[in-house]
């Protein structure tokens, strides 16, 4: 019985030491330091990410809209020299009388030589992309969702579409009449 | 206001339950700046964490910080050794010192048991944590709790014991 109180005594004063542990002052102080700390670096962090996220959109939406404008140049591009390059040949060339009026006063009077060799670089080029000629110029571009809202509404509620008004009309020129010069008037210029 | 409220609680928290929670983490690791160490951790899981749908912040406080005591006790840690206290004088002196010798072999006696009687031993000096509690921490019933207790104290007895007499 005696050993047993003995015991119990020692092992509680030896457990007493975990019971009674305490920390070095300021303890909760600490703590709360901390956290505050951890607080601050994770709405830093936070910040910090929405920024570079924020960024990374406006710079893919900068490519793509780049990219969009790009891929749409290079359509038109073909296109119109593709259109340009038959219209100077079709060019009515200069009459004769009219070529040596020209030569008379020292105009430059394209030969047919120096005109290819105007046209020979967009004609190769054009020839050399063999892009498709569109049939229509310019070239129809799907409807973009604004456009799309803006014809379902015309076509639901057409009513809202203003109405053609009298200036719209087309206009109607009477053909112009000039009265010859009589001879009376001829002969009284002819004598000035 | 949430984020304040939210801080609010945490501040209460701290304060209310900081020492029991470093007492915990001390018993596991017998080290001081370890159990503060492990203090500062487990408050910032409660803050990541939140403390929303904990019914008994004291026993869930507990678990969090043995888990991770035990934890850090399997990783290689600095021992904290106790000062040596200079010995009394006077006509109790030789009674005292002999004591005291009984209760350090007794503490290295503890060290020595195995994990399943060495916690519920060392959780039930906690004066604020009861069996259930004690159960909840270890993940064990309360009967189980206390039957190691109790074995732990035979096996502590019988060890020290057989030191004695092997002293004699």
């Amino acid at each position: 019985m005696r050993i047993d109180d003995e015991f119990d005594q020692v092992l509680d004063d030896a457990l007493a030491e975990y019971r009674e542990a305490e920390p070095l002052a300021g303890l909760e102080e600490r703590v709360l330091q901390r956290l505050r700390l951890q607080s601050e670096q994770r709405r830093s962090l936070w910040w910090r990410w929405s920024a570079i996220a924020a960024a990374a959109a406006v710079l893919v939406v900068a490519v793509w809209i780049g990219a969009r404008d790009r891929t749409r140049h290079e359509v038109l591009a073909p296109s119109v020299v593709q259109k340009q390059a038959p219209i100077e040949p079709q060019r009515p060339p200069a009459s004769a009388p009219a070529r040596d009026d020209m030569v008379a006063k020292n105009i430059p009077v394209a030969t047919t030589a120096s005109r290819s060799t105007h046209m020979s670089a967009p004609v190769q080029l054009a020839s050399s992309e063999a892009a498709p000629m569109p049939e229509r110029f310019p070239s129809p571009a799907p409807l973009k969702p604004e456009e799309r809202m803006l014809l379902a509404l015309a076509m639901t509620h057409p009513e809202i579409l203003p109405v053609k008004s009298a200036d719209d009309r087309e206009i109607v020129v009477d053909p112009i009449n000039i009265k010859p010069l009589s001879s009376e008037n001829r002969d009284y210029q002819g004598e000035n | 206001m949430a984020e304040a409220d939210e801080w609010a609680t945490l501040e209460t928290v701290v304060r209310e339950h900081a020492r029991f929670v470093f007492k915990v983490a001390y018993g596991v690791l017998r080290n001081s700046h370890d159990a503060e160490d492990v203090v500062q951790e487990v408050y910032l899981r409660v803050h990541r964490a939140g403390t929303k749908g904990v019914e008994d912040m004291r026993a869930w406080l507990a678990r969090v910080t043995f888990r991770l005591a035990v934890d850090r006790l399997r990783k290689p840690q600095a021992i904290d050794l106790p000062e040596a206290e200079p010995l009394s004088q006077g006509p109790d002196a030789e009674h005292v010192a002999m004591h005291r010798q009984r209760v350090s072999q007794v503490q290295k006696l503890i060290a020595t048991l195995p994990e399943e009687l060495r916690y519920p031993l060392l959780l039930s000096a906690m004066e604020e944590l009861n069996s259930r509690q004690i159960s909840g921490v270890l993940g064990i019933t309360e009967s189980s709790v206390r039957g190691r207790i109790f074995r732990a104290r035979q096996m502590l007895k019988e060890k020290l014991a057989a030191l004695s007499e092997a002293r004699r």
